[in-house]
């Protein structure tokens, strides 16, 4: 991981995390190249 | 968000009966990449990956307002302007690079099981973002885990957030800009 002096803004590509699923497996962002998608970011805290 | 790990969200996931996927952030990744300071946020990302409109802190589904701008951007059309997030002062890039570095070494500390010197960490980090609800709750599921398991105690937080904000007021630590403090005036909550 590169040090981020930035963070990420609207109007610029989202980086590419990959991050595990809840139910196994892994998501990554690239992934999800060629559809619309909303990221709900919630805490159970 | 989970700093106490995957399993504290699944009953959340489970009683909502989500048919999308759910990934677990448990060290914060997305909170510094994206330079978020509080949840629930939502993201519009296009067919190209690129964000199109993102609200930090306060978004649901239960909102209109944020139900609206989700239908224009699944109608093809703009979503319009993101709203700004509520803070009192903006990190320069040094201090951002610095607040990144806490919390990296901080979670690598904590990875060994050397917690209190990863709190030491993200406590430098807070000083320097004091209006960071997602630091600060890391610090205090590290120092009070009681508090977040089984259960998660929301007058708990609330009455701990005014005592802190209270003290570091008092201290002067308001961010490098200075006072005011929104947490501590503006009546939020526990960013829930």
């Amino acid at each position: 991981m590169t040090m981020m002096t930035q963070a990420v803004r609207v109007g610029t590509p989202l980086p590419d995390l990959t991050l595990p699923r809840l139910d196994g497996g892994t998501v990554g962002f690239g992934d999800l190249r060629g559809k619309k998608v909303l990221l709900f970011m919630w805490g159970s805290w | 968000m989970e700093h106490t790990g995957g399993d504290a969200a699944r009953p959340f996931v489970e009683q909502a009966q989500t048919t999308f996927p759910t990934v677990v952030d448990e060290h914060g990744v997305t909170s510094t990449l994206l330079g978020f300071k509080a949840v629930p946020n939502g993201v519009l990302v296009d067919e190209d990956g690129v964000i199109r409109w993102a609200k930090y802190g306060g978004f649901s589904i239960e909102k209109p307002e944020d139900v609206e701008v989700v239908g224009r951007f699944l109608r093809g059309e703009d979503p319009g302007p993101s709203p700004v997030q509520d803070a009192p002062y903006r990190l320069g890039p040094v201090e951002r690079d610095l607040v990144e570095t806490k919390l990296r070494l901080g979670r690598l500390l904590d990875s060994l099981n050397r917690r209190d010197e990863a709190v030491t960490e993200w406590q430098a980090a807070l000083r320097l973002d004091p209006e960071n609800l997602v630091i600060r709750k890391q610090i205090w599921v590290a120092k009070y885990p009681k508090k977040f398991h089984p259960t998660i105690d929301g007058d708990w937080q609330r009455e701990q957030l005014r005592a802190e904000r209270e003290r570091e007021i008092a201290e002067g630590v308001c961010g490098p800009d200075g006072c005011p403090v929104l947490w501590a005036t503006k009546g939020h909550g526990g960013g829930r």
